[in-house]
């Protein structure tokens, strides 16, 4: 055959075509809209009650007030600003129709533990991996593995379990340590992982075999940690309180 | 042919280049306009849009990608004599080829995996130039065409900055210890003795993740242009990632032995400053011994 031939080019341009059509024909997935989750968090999880942490919208003055029950803030109180149930770098970076439910739940004499759910809109970048969203926002990853939280009857959640050191530096220059746990999974498809890689495969096996698209959803409890390799039973109980009234939405 | 037709194409000639235009105006619809399928607000519809940026990644490990593109077109061109002697012909296992990157793209793009599709577009790079021109040409392209796999940026590759810092505050401990600096360990936290308490975490920058990612890019390229046979090469690459997390544990050892001696500041001006040439010059050192090694021969009588 003479070399680079005419029919041979033609072919090639016939190929690419059809993939180019393939594409815009069938490059979208239906997307199902339910993640099996409630889709709010519980006002109270045992003696824990639970309020809600509203960004100002700008992103200099960075403030974070609490929803109060019965006095909803509708501005911020340092520079009158809107205010936002997720964080101004959160509105930036993630796709628009990402959902971030947040609450941080208190109790006299038990640890605070901060929830928060995000369901990932059309696109899959609404879940990133969470240990690199801990290390932009300042966080060093000291501890790092997978523990079994009892559930009843239930086969037990597996959930990531991280230990976070958090250097602040004072204007004057000093330096103050604090320490967290921050434990997370991913539900979606009426299943759980906390690996990332995980539900990355299976959303884009049911992406490519199914042509939909489950909305997946990442938990996640950031609490305080009191010292190196403390054990995660306190956090395990709460989760234990927490995942069934997510995951078990009323009818 | 007279003196006015000299320059002009022939008709087929013509039809050869609007051909080969329609086949880069089809590329660059496939990868630059139907590229991307991921978070398209903030990356649009390309592809390589989608590279650069995560190329930018704080995590610095994906730098060398903007290296890898012109290092791939310097070894297509020091071969340039050989690719224009090659025999042309029309290989249909090019073109089987062909078929199996395009739908590598489709699966990417459906998947939402752009690196499938960065994969594909290297794949196509090579795959095209075999089914016009034939198996000599595939076989010339096939290394600076791989090579561009180093610029697809594996973000995924971040899990193991984990234990590659377990991995290098450990054996720093106990390179410490021997050496008669008492040192202790709590995860990745160092803390030397022999005076007052020091501590040192090995960060996620010190993992030595950025370094195993650009060495062994690096080590592909050494291990091409210095051996000829393929185990050698083979064996090259592969020891570039032990090299590489070697390179590191001298690098924090370093840092180490620095602060223990000279003080916490000068540990981390020497952290900041000049850490990163340490594990590149314990790294081609090993190398460049390790090449050697191999160009000699290790059994008797071999050719190198």
């Amino acid at each position: 055959m003479k070399s680079s031939g005419l029919g041979a080019l033609l072919t090639l341009v016939a190929l690419l075509a059809a993939t180019s059509l393939g594409l815009l024909a069938f490059r979208d997935v239906r997307l199902i809209g339910e993640t099996g989750l409630a889709g709010e968090l519980p006002a109270k999880i045992g003696p824990r009650t639970g309020r809600t942490p509203l960004y100002c919208r700008s992103e200099e003055c960075g403030n974070v007030v609490s929803d109060e029950p019965g006095a909803p803030a509708e501005a911020c109180p340092v520079c009158g600003s809107g205010l936002d149930p997720m964080s101004p770098a959160e509105r930036r970076l993630l796709p628009a129709d990402t959902t971030v439910l947040r609450r941080q739940y208190t109790a006299p004499g038990h640890d605070p533990m901060l929830v928060s759910v995000v369901f990932m809109g059309a696109d899959r970048t609404s879940i990133h991996r969470p240990q690199m969203c801990l290390e932009f926002q300042g966080h060093r990853i000291v501890e790092e593995r997978v523990i079994a939280v009892p559930l009843g009857g239930d086969p037990p959640l597996k959930a990531m379990h991280l230990g976070l050191v958090h250097v602040v530096q004072a204007p004057d220059g000093t330096e103050r340590t604090a320490e967290f746990t921050y434990t997370y999974w991913f539900a979606g498809g009426g299943t759980t992982t906390p690996f990332f890689m995980r539900m990355q495969m299976a959303m884009a096996a049911e992406r490519v075999l199914k042509s939909t698209a489950h909305r997946w959803a990442y938990v996640s409890i950031l609490a305080p940690r009191a010292s190196a390799g403390r054990d995660s039973a306190e956090v395990a109980r709460f989760i234990g309180r927490l995942w069934p009234l997510l995951s078990a939405p009323a009818p | 042919m007279n003196p006015g037709e000299r320059g002009r194409l022939s008709g087929a000639d013509a039809a050869r280049v609007l051909a080969l235009g329609a086949v880069l105006a089809l590329l660059a619809a496939l990868f630059h306009f139907q590229g991307n399928a991921v978070n398209v607000p903030l990356f649009g519809r390309s592809v390589f849009r989608w590279m650069i940026a995560r190329w930018h990644d704080p995590s610095g490990a994906f730098m060398h990608g903007w290296l890898v593109p012109p290092v791939s077109a310097w070894l297509l061109w020091r071969r340039r004599r050989e690719l224009a002697a090659c025999p042309k012909r029309v290989s249909l296992a090019g073109l089987a080829a062909v078929v199996c990157f395009l739908a590598l793209h489709a699966l990417g793009v459906r998947a939402m995996l752009p690196r499938l599709s960065l994969v594909a577009f290297a794949g196509l790079l090579w795959a095209m130039p075999f089914y016009l021109m034939g198996p000599c040409t595939a076989g010339l392209l096939f290394f600076p065409c791989v090579y561009l796999l180093f610029c697809v940026p594996l973000s995924f590759l971040n899990s193991f900055t984990f234990p590659l810092r377990l991995f290098a505050s450990a054996a720093s401990v106990s390179i410490l210890n021997g050496l008669g600096i008492p040192c202790a360990r709590t995860g990745t936290v160092m803390t030397l003795g022999g005076g007052a308490p020091l501590s040192l975490d090995v960060a996620d920058a010190c993992s030595g993740l950025r370094y195993v990612l650009a060495i062994t890019a690096l080590g592909a390229l050494y291990a091409y242009l210095s051996q000829t046979r393929a185990w050698k090469r083979w064996t090259l690459f592969l020891a570039s990632v032990p090299f590489a997390v070697a390179g590191n544990v001298v690098r924090v050892l370093v840092v180490g032995i620095a602060a223990r001696l000279l003080g916490r500041e000068v540990a981390a001006g020497l952290y900041h400053d000049v850490s990163g040439y340490i594990v590149f010059a314990v790294v081609v050192a090993l190398m460049i011994g390790a090449g050697a090694a191999l160009n000699a021969g290790i059994r008797r009588g071999e050719k190198p």
